[in-house]
Formats: C-alpha cells, structure tokens, sequence
C-alpha cells in the first residue's frame, strides 16, 4: 500500500500573507520589543479525501446497513464522519471524530422506536401522532442542545477537543420561546431567529481554552433575506409566465399530447429545481462567510472566500450526476462539495496554534447525536 | 522464541495543550508501549491503548491510558499492533471489502441482489406476515379515517333508490357470506354518489366496500356489479390495504437507506424510484384482486365475462393511463387477457374444490 503525503505541505504562496510565512516551527513570541505588533499568520483548510475512495467506503456502508437491517448504521455514520474529518487538515494536523458507534447505537435505538411509534400511533387514531409530535416539539431545543455539545465535543484538532459552551435554557429561548412568538409577528422575525441560532452555535463553540466570540448582527440577516426575496420574486415570475403562456396557446390544455405535457411539467420542474438550488446555495454561502469572519476563537480569526457561483454550478452538476448516474456517482458528489467548502476556509491567528491548552468538560450523552442524525438536522456545515 | 518487536514514528499529542512532539515508538514482548520523545521516555501498558480502526488513507491514531494520543503515519506498524492486540478485527475487514475495487464492484453486485431481494420478496413477504397479523381494530380506526376523508373530499350522499340499494346490499351479503363462510360480520356495502371521482369502487381494510352511483349506473346488469364487488372482497381478503401501508414504509426505507449518506439532494433522486416500485406493488395486488374474482365468478357458472365486460366500460368511462410504469393499475387490455387466459386453464371443477378448501 502506498504511503500517502503526509503531513500535506503548507505552501506558503497560497497562505496570502503578506509577510510570507513558512510552516512556523517556531512561534512569533507573544512578547516582543515595543512597536512590533505579533505577525499573525494564515493558514487554509485542506481536504485530501477522494471520491473513488469514498465511494468505496460509502458503498460498503451501504451494502453493510442492508444485511443488518440498519444496525450497522451507527458504524457507518462514525466512519464517514471520520473520513472527512480525518481528511480535514490544519496546520499539517487532521480534525477527528471521536465518538465510538457502540455509544451512539443505543440512543439510535431509542429514536428509531420513538419515530416508529409516532407512525404507528399516527395510523391507530391521529390524536396520538399529534400528541407525539407536540412532545417532539418541547423536546426539539434539548435535543439541539445535546448535538450540539455531542459533536463539539467529539470533534478534536491535535488532540485537543471542542466545548460547547451553551446552556440548555438559551437553546429553549432560541428554537421554542422564539419559534413560539413567530406566527404571531407575522413571521417579521424569521431574520432575527436565523441570527439568533447562529449565535447560539459560534459563539458557544470552543476549542480548548479559546474562547468564542460572535460579533453578527441582525442587520445582515434582514438585509439577506430581503435579497433572497426579491431573487425569489423576480426568477419565479419567469415560470408563472410561461405556464400562463402555454395556457393561453394550448387553450387550457385542450390541445396537449404526452409529449408536450411532460415537456411542460419537465421544464416546470426544471427551473424550480433551478430556483431551490439558487436560493438554497446564496444563502448558505453568505451565511458562512459572514459567521465565519464574524467569529473569533480566543485570537483566531477567519477567513472565507467561498462563491456563490461556484457553489451553485457545484451544486446543480451534483443533482444531475446523482440522478443519470441512478446515485452511483453520489459519494463523488459530496467530496466535491466539501472540498470546496471547507478549502475556502482560512485561519488567521496572531498566536502559535501549539498554545493551545485543553479544559475538562463533564460527559455527554449519545441520543442527541443519534437523533441529529436521525432527522438529519444540520447547522448547514 | 522469537522475540517481538514493533517499532515505529509518531507524533505524540499529549491532550493537554496542542503542542506536537516527535517521538519513537516500541512495542515490546513485554505487552508495554514505549515512548521515546525528545526529552521523555514514557511507557504504557499495551492492553490499555485503544487503537482507531483504520479509514481509507487517513493517519492511524492511538489512544492512550489518560488521554494522550499518538498519531502515525506508518499502516503497517499499526495494522501489525492491531493484529497482535487482537483490536479492531470486524472493521479490519471492512476496511480490506472497500481497499480493493474488485470486492467493492462486488459489494455492488451483492448490493443489487439484496436490494432486489428486497424488493420482491423480503418486503412483500414482511408486509403480508404483518397484515393478517394485526388486529381488526386498527383496521377499523383505518378505515373509518379514511371514510372520513373521502365523504369530506368526494362523496356525497347516494341518490339511488332505497329499493335498488337494498336489492343489491342482499346480493353483496349473500356473496360475502358464501365467500368467508361466515355470517356477515365484517363486511358493509356503502353507497356513495361520487361525481369527482366516476364510476368506481372502492375497498378499505375493515371490510367496508363503496360502491358509486355512477358504476351502478354504468353497469348492464348486477352480475357486473357483482363482478366488480367480488374484486373488491378480494382486497380484503388478501389483506392487501394493509399490506400497500407496510409495504410502502419498507420501500421509502430502501431508498432512504441507499440513499442515505448524502442530505438534501437525496430526496430529489429518491422520489421517482419510490413511486415506481409503489406502483409495481400496486398493480401486483390489483391482479391478485382479479383472480380471486375470477376464481369466485367461475365457481358460480358464470365466467369471468361480466367482470371483463365491466373494466372495458370503465376503461372507457376514464382514459387509460399512456405508460404503464407509473399507473397503480395494470392496463386494461393486460387485465382482460388476464381473465381470459384464467378461465381457459381452470377447469369449474377444480376451482369449486379450491373454492371451497380455503377457510
């Protein structure tokens, strides 16, 4: 088996800082003579995974998951998270996934049963998947509240781990009290609610002893989500006129065949697809840009220099290459993805990143995680 | 005895602070792991440290007792530790299913069997267990919701004479009671007038059979209708709304399962295959409900013309679907021939003894 490069090269063209740094093996001392401020240096992500690899590792996943009916899920949610943290480098150091599948199987377990049983409720009398779903409701902040401290604390950098430093009553603020209130403002605060849930999770995420801090503000969430809105307004007029068009020629579909039908709804479809894929990519990628480079952690800065275009041009031959590809092509689809992602990210830090220093924290609890996954909920990264 | 060495470079994490340190590392006949650092030498008992399995190319990570880690690129070392300490055996061999391209077109071979298998017989196989199994209650809370449904959406109240409803309710009675052997408890025959919908009949899972207006309408005589009521009895002896439920849930589990590592463009892919293999169950039991019609209609002397007849007026009452990969229904022309060929093989003989040999 070849050896494979490790660790990877830091090239020093690519850091774009001015002073020209090489792989640091010694640090800028944190105390120098008066007037020469700490050069802070950059650092980008890179991702070595591969799709032929992963598509190997995914499809034994797979195939796996099968013959267990579902048991080997766990094992094979560990392993793919792994694989791309592992693949994840800072620094000539890889990210880890910490969590041990065995832990995570039984609060798997647990929310299996729990969303069979709502199904099953839901077909004895209805009452009871409503009532199944209004106690999913109180219990949803807790369980972002546990996901959130599961994986910040599973994750580690040089053997460091994350902390989530948030407390189980802003989670209630945020994802019940707030979600509560909604309907009654007429939806108006759906800007300040996306501000708030990034909040809760960049400026609770620490590593070791750097401590975060979120300096968003509610503007930019408001100002975003007009622009979506007139994205929307504008590009979804195209479609209502082309089906009143066709509507008006085709003398309210008296005259269609086949074929014209499925070219009608297949161009529907198409530019709905268009518009989500569109919509979905601005969004992610200004939200990333902006909580990124408004977050620091202790002295560490960030820098994102993700495209909207690039994703979306991603994104799209992603959909089309899973669809005529029948899913085969999906693993290579995702490594694309978070190659892109994730080497768009750099980290500017005026202080060495050895003086990192660990931080007990008290033992954390696997059902968020299993329920995370489960429901596929996702802070986006 | 040959003594046993391991030995190899790692870089040391010691969990404490991010600091990284160079090191040298032995594994000896001792059962210890020792430590060589540029200032240290530290040693720990093998059986304590917690080897990580091994993932595609990823660097290989040790545990050690009180949260230091070691972190190497050398595979072979490890994997040589690993087999010594007896760790990570089941995934080690997963590992070796995805290092090699051969086993893994072979895992996608397998794959596709198992799915297929799935597909057309663990799946049906599962559902038809579980449906004749679950109580009649929850058929009947089934039932009764979607009853509900409909009379809000579809239906309204029937405007056949009362005359003619009970007429044919009798028939209906007779026929179930001849079909179960058993005095008519569960079955019902509805009437509903169902202008949005045409001439149709319906079955749900209690035993409750609708009957439109405008089929009644639309047939010559009662033995069609007859004919069309046998199909649906069928339904319901074959337990086959249960089993549409359960065999649904398993598909959407399929797919979800195939598709499952990846998020949200998943879905968008996953629709179309769920449909199509929901439909192909579908059809399946719209077949099995015409032999068993069949099957009722010969044994009473009358052959499966009136139900023949009966689907050709239907068929001519809504437009036949253009492609039968979608339709939940096989084709119309497909369900004649179906009949007919039915009633060549099957001598009345033979089907009054099957007839009267099911319970």
């Amino acid at each position: 088996m070849d050896t494979p490069p490790w660790p990877p090269h830091q090239d020093s063209a690519a850091s774009g800082d001015p002073a020209g740094s090489h792989p640091p093996q010694t640090p800028p001392p944190l105390t120098q003579g008066p007037g020469t401020p700490p050069e802070p240096v950059t650092y980008r992500l890179r991702f070595t995974g591969y799709g032929d690899e992963y598509f190997r590792i995914y499809f034994v996943n797979v195939l796996l998951t099968l013959i267990t009916f579902g048991f080997y899920v766990p094992w094979a949610r560990v392993r793919t998270r792994q694989y791309f943290y592992a693949n994840t480098w800072l620094d000539g150091h890889p990210f880890e996934y910490l969590a041990k599948p065995r832990a995570i199987l039984r609060g798997y377990l647990i929310v299996v049963a729990a969303a069979l049983a709502h199904d099953l409720a839901g077909n004895y009398d209805p009452i009871y998947a409503l009532v199944l779903t209004g106690v999913f409701f109180l219990i949803f902040p807790w369980i972002i509240y546990k996901t959130l401290r599961f994986k910040a604390r599973y994750a580690a950098w040089r053997n460091i781990r994350f902390r989530f430093l948030g407390k189980l009553g802003g989670a209630y603020r945020v994802f019940f009290w707030l979600l509560l209130v909604m309907p009654f403002t007429l939806f108006l605060l759906v800007p300040y609610w996306s501000k708030k849930r990034m909040e809760y999770a960049f400026s609770n995420l620490a590593l070791g002893d750097a401590r975060p801090r979120f300096t968003g503000r509610t503007s930019f969430y408001y100002i975003l989500t007009l622009k979506v809105a007139l994205m929307m307004a504008a590009i979804i007029s195209i479609p209502i006129f082309a089906v009143a068009a066709t509507m008006y020629f085709t003398e309210g579909y008296k005259t269609h065949t086949p074929t014209s039908t499925i070219l009608l709804n297949g161009t529907f479809i198409l530019i709905m697809l268009g518009l989500y894929v569109l919509i979905t990519s601005y969004t992610f990628a200004r939200n990333m840009k902006y909580c990124l480079e408004h977050t620091k952690l202790g002295e560490i800065g960030f820098h994102c220099s993700i495209g909207v275009g690039k994703l979306i041009q991603i994104q799209l031959t992603n959909i089309f290459a899973i669809i005529f590809s029948f899913g085969l092509l999906a693993p290579w689809a995702k490594v694309r993805r978070a190659r892109y992602i994730l080497e768009s990210v750099a980290i500017e830090s005026p202080v060495d990143l050895e003086t990192l220093a660990a931080v007990a924290d008290s033992e954390v609890t696997p059902i968020g995680d299993a329920a995370s996954e489960f429901l596929d909920l996702d802070f986006g990264f | 005895m040959e003594r046993f060495m391991i030995r190899f470079s790692a870089q040391y994490f010691d969990g404490l602070t991010s600091a990284v340190h160079e090191a040298e590392v032995e594994a000896t006949d001792e059962g210890l792991l020792v430590l060589h650092t540029a200032d240290t030498v530290q040693s720990f008992p093998l059986h304590e440290c917690s080897i990580a399995p091994p993932l595609g190319r990823t660097p290989r990570s040790i545990e050690l007792p009180g949260g230091a880690k070691l972190i190497t690129n050398d595979n072979d070392a490890v994997t040589a530790l690993e087999t010594r300490l007896r760790q990570n055996r089941g995934l080690r061999l997963v590992r070796r299913l995805e290092e090699k391209w051969a086993y893994v077109l072979g895992c996608l071979a397998a794959m596709v069997f198992v799915v297929w298998l799935f597909i057309e017989f663990g799946i049906p196989v599962a559902a038809s267990w579980i449906a004749f199994r679950a109580p009649q209650t929850l058929r009947e809370n089934m039932s009764a919701q979607v009853l509900q449904t409909l009379d809000k959406v579809y239906f309204s109240p029937s405007t056949l004479e009362l005359s003619r409803r009970t007429q044919l309710h009798e028939k209906f009675t007779d026929m179930a009671e001849e079909i179960t052997q058993k005095p008519d408890k569960l079955y019902a025959l509805e009437f509903r007038s169902a202008k949005k919908m045409g001439a149709n009949a319906l079955a749900l899972p209690s035993g409750i059979i609708i009957l439109t207006d405008e089929l009644v309408h639309l047939a010559e005589n009662d033995q069609e209708i007859l004919a069309v009521l046998a199909h649906e009895i069928g339904h319901v002896e074959n337990q086959h709304g249960l089993r549409m439920v359960i065999e649904k849930a398993g598909v959407v589990f399929i797919i979800s399962v195939l598709l499952g590592d990846i998020t949200s463009t998943s879905t968008l892919a996953g629709v179309l295959p769920t449909v199509l293999v929901q439909s192909r169950y579908s059809r399946k039991f719209e077949t099995e409900a015409d032999t068993f019609a069949a099957q009722y209609l010969i044994h009473k002397g009358l052959g499966t013309a009136p139900l023949q007849q009966m689907l050709l007026k239907l068929s001519g009452a809504h437009s036949d679907p253009s492609s039968e990969l979608l339709s939940t229904h096989p084709q119309t022309q497909k369900r004649i021939q179906h009949l007919q060929s039915f009633e060549m093989q099957t001598e009345p003989g033979r089907v009054l003894k099957n007839f009267d040999d099911r319970d």
